[in-house]
């Protein structure tokens, strides 16, 4: 565990030390609240509506996925372009492991960015969250995290094998602000698209969290967040077998180095 | 002796796919059909010119390529599929800049890559402060590797490839990029590593730097082996002829047909060149006959005197021209 924690601080400088503190906070913090304000601004004219409570929520989620899916599903990917990758590959460690610890602390910082996002966001949006209880209102974002850490593992093994990492990451990320019901309610969808909202991780989390709005059904919350544990825990299990298969295809058809 | 790496017409091909709109697949045979043991505790180098097929044989025997076909093993085990066997054994130096965290200093670079191997922290540690002190890093440790230079990023891979005290190196050009002195520094390791009984597999474009380090050396081209042997025994299969290049001021026919009928001397040529008439002397490779010579030109002024071995390079040239 210390190594790991090790590792986790030693990928993170390689990923920040080049920018200083404020920076930091400019990129990872400004930036998501613009786009929070942004969609929420949107969200008022078009539905023409002040009670903002729901994109709000739905888009303090969504700042997450840009941090998560970018720190851990590039993972392979920059190593690649690095020609890092070799040291990697030969060595005894999981490969697994190694994403992990790249997103470790990115993951640590895109929750605390998801409830300050969602803090700073309703006050300007007036929207009350002084009714809410905060900490549950946490424990959803770190289960809305936890599975989207599994789901950008099994991103980062196509790392391995395709030159398009960034096309795919993105037209993801954009999957996800539709389908998640962030921004759009999922009824409204297609029936057939509906599938997709499924199956991502977020949708859960998004509308567990909305519950805490309205008088919610214990029952229903509490299975909402299991079910989005258990989509979590699929994609970890997936990625498990898919990193191995991808390490063996990259193996196969030369496509571990550029160069 | 045990044999550590095993290839048995080991191939690789390579399918490119070319242009844009039209599709045209092309497939180019890296490694055609290679064959070759490396014993425990030897220098094996991989000479060959470019594109024939080395860096192809090494990723492959670092587990990075999986082979089309044909055997390829390391400590017995199969390079894909059975990597796991063996992973902890091994490790690669490849020369270039690529490869090392810029934004992490040089100890800490060294603190990840051994943390890939699950080393534990004091182990690591000592180890790593005794490879900083090996490739002369101690200095600058702490200083992020943005800004080295060249060199000293290649000393750093050449720690890195150390970091978990491998069986076997594998090392593709490690010495580019090096200066005269930082070469020489890496062939000492290389050298001090093979009495610590390490096996080491080397490619090199230096041939002088092959001949003065392995015990014995692959010749490579077009992904076929061309030649295999001791640096000597590559010199006997192109011929066992020494040379002697003599500058006299003057020299007339007679005391040329004295050395011409010297025991073992083959062919005497003369040339005029600018600074005086030279003569080309062939003779067998393991006569001592400098001596004699020197008495037959008793009384001539003689300019330069040169004993010429055949290089490996003259015998690289040689059978990579004779094998295309
Ligand atoms: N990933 C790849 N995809 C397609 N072709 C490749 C790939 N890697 C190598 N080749 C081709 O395989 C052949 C052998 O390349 P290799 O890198 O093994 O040569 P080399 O002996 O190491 O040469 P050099 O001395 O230039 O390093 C070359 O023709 C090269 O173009
Ligand atoms: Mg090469």
């Amino acid at each position: 565990m210390k190594r790991f924690i090790n590792q986790a601080w030693l990928s993170f400088k390689i990923r920040y030390a080049a920018i200083s503190f404020e920076e930091f906070l400019l990129l990872e913090s400004l930036y998501p609240l613009i786009t929070l304000a942004f969609y929420c601004i949107l969200a008022a004219y078009s539905f023409n509506t002040n009670n903002l409570a729901k994109w709000v929520v739905g888009n303090s989620f969504l700042l997450c996925t840009n941090i998560c899916i970018f720190a851990l599903g590039s993972a392979f990917d920059e190593e690649r372009y690095t020609g890092r990758i070799r040291s990697i590959i030969i060595s005894p460690v999981s490969k697994l492991l190694i994403v992990l610890e790249k997103g470790f602390f990115p993951a640590i910082i895109s929750v605390i960015t998801v409830f300050f996002g969602f803090m700073i966001g309703s006050l300007i949006f007036n929207v009350d969250f002084t009714s809410i209880n905060l900490w549950l209102f946490l424990f959803v974002i770190i289960v809305g995290m936890f599975s989207m850490t599994g789901f950008s593992l099994f991103l980062s093994s196509f790392g391995l094998i395709t030159d398009s990492m960034h096309f795919i990451l993105n037209l993801v990320a954009n999957i996800l602000i539709i389908f998640s019901g962030a921004n759009f309610p999922i009824t409204q969808l297609p029936q057939t698209l509906q599938v997709i909202s499924k199956i991502i991780p977020l949708t859960r989390s998004i509308e567990s969290a909305n519950m805490l709005f309205g008088g919610y059904d214990t029952y229903k919350f509490v299975w909402l967040l299991l079910e989005e544990m258990l989509v979590g825990i699929i994609f970890y299990v997936i990625s498990y077998f898919v990193i191995k298969i991808a390490e063996k295809t990259a193996k196969k058809n030369a496509t571990l180095e550029l160069f | 002796m045990q044999n550590l790496i095993e290839l048995k017409d080991l191939k690789r091909e390579f399918v490119i796919t070319k242009g844009w709109i039209k599709r045209k697949k092309e497939i180019v045979k890296a490694v055609d059909g290679i064959s070759f043991e490396v014993k425990k505790g030897e220098i094996f180098g991989l000479l060959g010119q470019n594109g024939a097929g080395k860096t192809t044989i090494i990723k492959m025997l670092i587990t990075l390529l999986a082979p089309s076909s044909g055997t390829c093993k390391v400590l017995g085990y199969n390079t894909y599929g059975e990597e796991k066997e063996f992973r902890d054994k091994i490790n690669f130096i490849f020369g270039g800049e690529m490869g090392v965290y810029k934004r992490l200093s040089a100890r800490d670079n060294l603190k990840y890559f051994a943390n890939l191997y699950y080393m534990d922290e004091a182990k690591a540690n000592k180890q790593i402060d005794k490879l900083l002190e090996l490739v002369d890093l101690k200095n600058k440790a702490d200083v992020l590797v943005e800004t080295f230079s060249k060199g000293m990023v290649q000393r750093l891979q050449i720690a890195r490839g150390l970091i978990n005290d491998p069986e076997i190196i594998f090392m593709d050009e490690p010495t580019i990029g090096l200066d005269p002195l930082g070469a020489k520094i890496l062939r000492n390791i290389i050298r001090k590593l093979k009495t610590d009984g390490k096996t080491i597999m080397l490619t090199t474009h230096y041939l002088y730097e092959a001949d003065e380090l392995c015990d014995r050396i692959a010749i490579i081209n077009n992904g076929h082996l061309v030649a295999l042997g001791t640096p000597q025994e590559l010199r006997n299969i192109i011929s066992g002829m020494n040379t002697i290049e003599i500058v006299l001021e003057k020299v007339t026919n007679e005391t040329i047909d004295v050395i011409e009928k010297l025991e073992s001397v083959r062919s005497v040529e003369k040339a005029d060149t600018d600074k005086g008439i030279k003569l080309i002397i062939k003779y067998l490779e393991d006569a001592d006959i400098s001596g004699n010579i020197l008495n037959s030109l008793s009384g001539l002024k003689i300019l330069s005197f040169n004993q010429k071995e055949l290089t490996l390079e003259d015998v690289y040239i040689k059978l990579v021209e004779a094998s295309r």
